[in-house]
């Protein structure tokens, strides 16, 4: 594959993490769940032998069209969805315990992304409301060039906020954007302004000159938008506006 | 008509088997759109889709029933299952809320 490098890289990067230790070697319990939609990136819901239920999103089963249409490869969907979780877990908190851990790993035979199931249900909109949650999340949006977050592609339990599925993300100046809801509301309230972690936590991603591990795990016209995001935003004080990636 | 299903499933560990869970149910009829289930509030009927043919952005007001049809490309993660099939005529669908397009 044209990541393999990339690949390579995220597989030597995870693994520190009780949660991600967890998620590469618990077996996998029966068979996947049945799907009646196979078609959009052919992704298998899984049970662990300790429970947990996972979701394994194949390189083999990216719907290339779709992919394509976002400014994505056939390949990259399930590589962002890891690269996500690995830019949380540098940047650390609160942005970690925002999104849902993520490892490649194989199923099957067929090697992809393995994202834990998060809490919650979506489609609920009081995280926009909530600058707790909403706050970190778009700057998290807007650092990644999240392409798709709408509030199914969120989960809220009542009181916590989970992001799911990076698989449109990393994109590059003149990539198309759907949705971006959280950046939205975080702007719209007034609030586009970096707070002072949030202003450190670009100042060490840019103190590293390959972005805390990042660049390597990212294709190289990628991995330079994130610093220039990551710069501008610096340079602004604000989180980017919607769709300047 | 095209009717849209979403489900879930959850793992019995002790069976081992996993046992589907209904989400909801959508008719798009023409220009309006119809949904119902046990939990229907969860699917953002101003959700826009990207048509992975024309890279066109496709919404609700665009024309429900090309909408329905792109849906399963805005759940792309796994834990909700989407199914659409084309219906040739009106079913009782047990309409909980009626959204049109036409306002």
């Amino acid at each position: 594959m044209a990541i393999d490098a990339q690949i390579a890289a995220v597989r030597a990067a995870q693994g520190a993490l009780a949660i991600e230790r967890s998620m590469l070697n618990a077996a996998f319990a029966g068979p996947p769940a049945p799907t009646s939609s196979p078609g959009v990136n052919a992704t298998k819901r899984l049970a662990l032998s300790d429970g947990a239920t996972v979701f394994h999103k194949p390189f083999s089963g990216v719907h290339v069209a779709n992919a394509l249409a976002f400014g994505q490869t056939d390949e990259t969907p399930p590589l962002h969805d890891a690269v996500g979780w690995r830019v949380a877990v540098v940047l650390g908190e609160p942005w970690q315990s925002l999104l849902s851990p993520c490892v490649l790993r194989e199923h099957a035979g067929e090697d992809g992304a393995l994202s834990l199931q998060a809490s919650g249900w979506p489609g609920d909109l009081a995280s926009t409301l909530s600058p707790e949650w909403c706050s970190p999340a778009a700057f998290f949006d807007s650092l990644i060039a999240q392409q798709d977050r709408h509030a199914d592609n969120w989960r809220w339990d009542g009181s916590r906020l989970t992001l799911i599925d990076h698989g449109y993300a990393f994109a590059r100046p003149g990539d198309i954007l759907n949705h971006t809801d959280l950046l939205v509301a975080r702007r719209s309230h007034g609030a586009a302004a970096l707070l002072e972690a949030e202003r450190q936590a670009l100042e060490r991603l840019l103190g590293d000159a390959g972005l805390m591990g990042i660049a390597s795990l990212l294709l190289p016209d990628r991995a330079q938008a994130l610093r220039e995001r990551a710069e501008r935003m610096l340079a602004r004080g604000e989180v980017l506006r919607p769709g300047e990636f | 008509m095209i009717r849209v299903r979403f489900t879930t499933s959850e793992f019995n560990l002790e069976t081992h088997e996993w046992v589907e869970l209904p989400i909801a149910d959508l008719i798009a009829d023409g220009e309006e759109v119809r949904i119902s289930g046990p939990h229907a509030e969860w699917i953002n009927l101003d959700i826009g889709i990207v048509d992975p043919e024309t890279r066109e952005r496709v919404t609700r007001s665009g024309g429900a029933e090309r909408w329905a049809r792109l849906l399963p490309f805005a759940f792309r993660n796994g834990d909700i299952d989407v199914e659409v099939s084309v219906v040739a005529a009106a079913e009782p669908a047990g309409v909980a809320f009626r959204y049109s397009t036409a306002a």
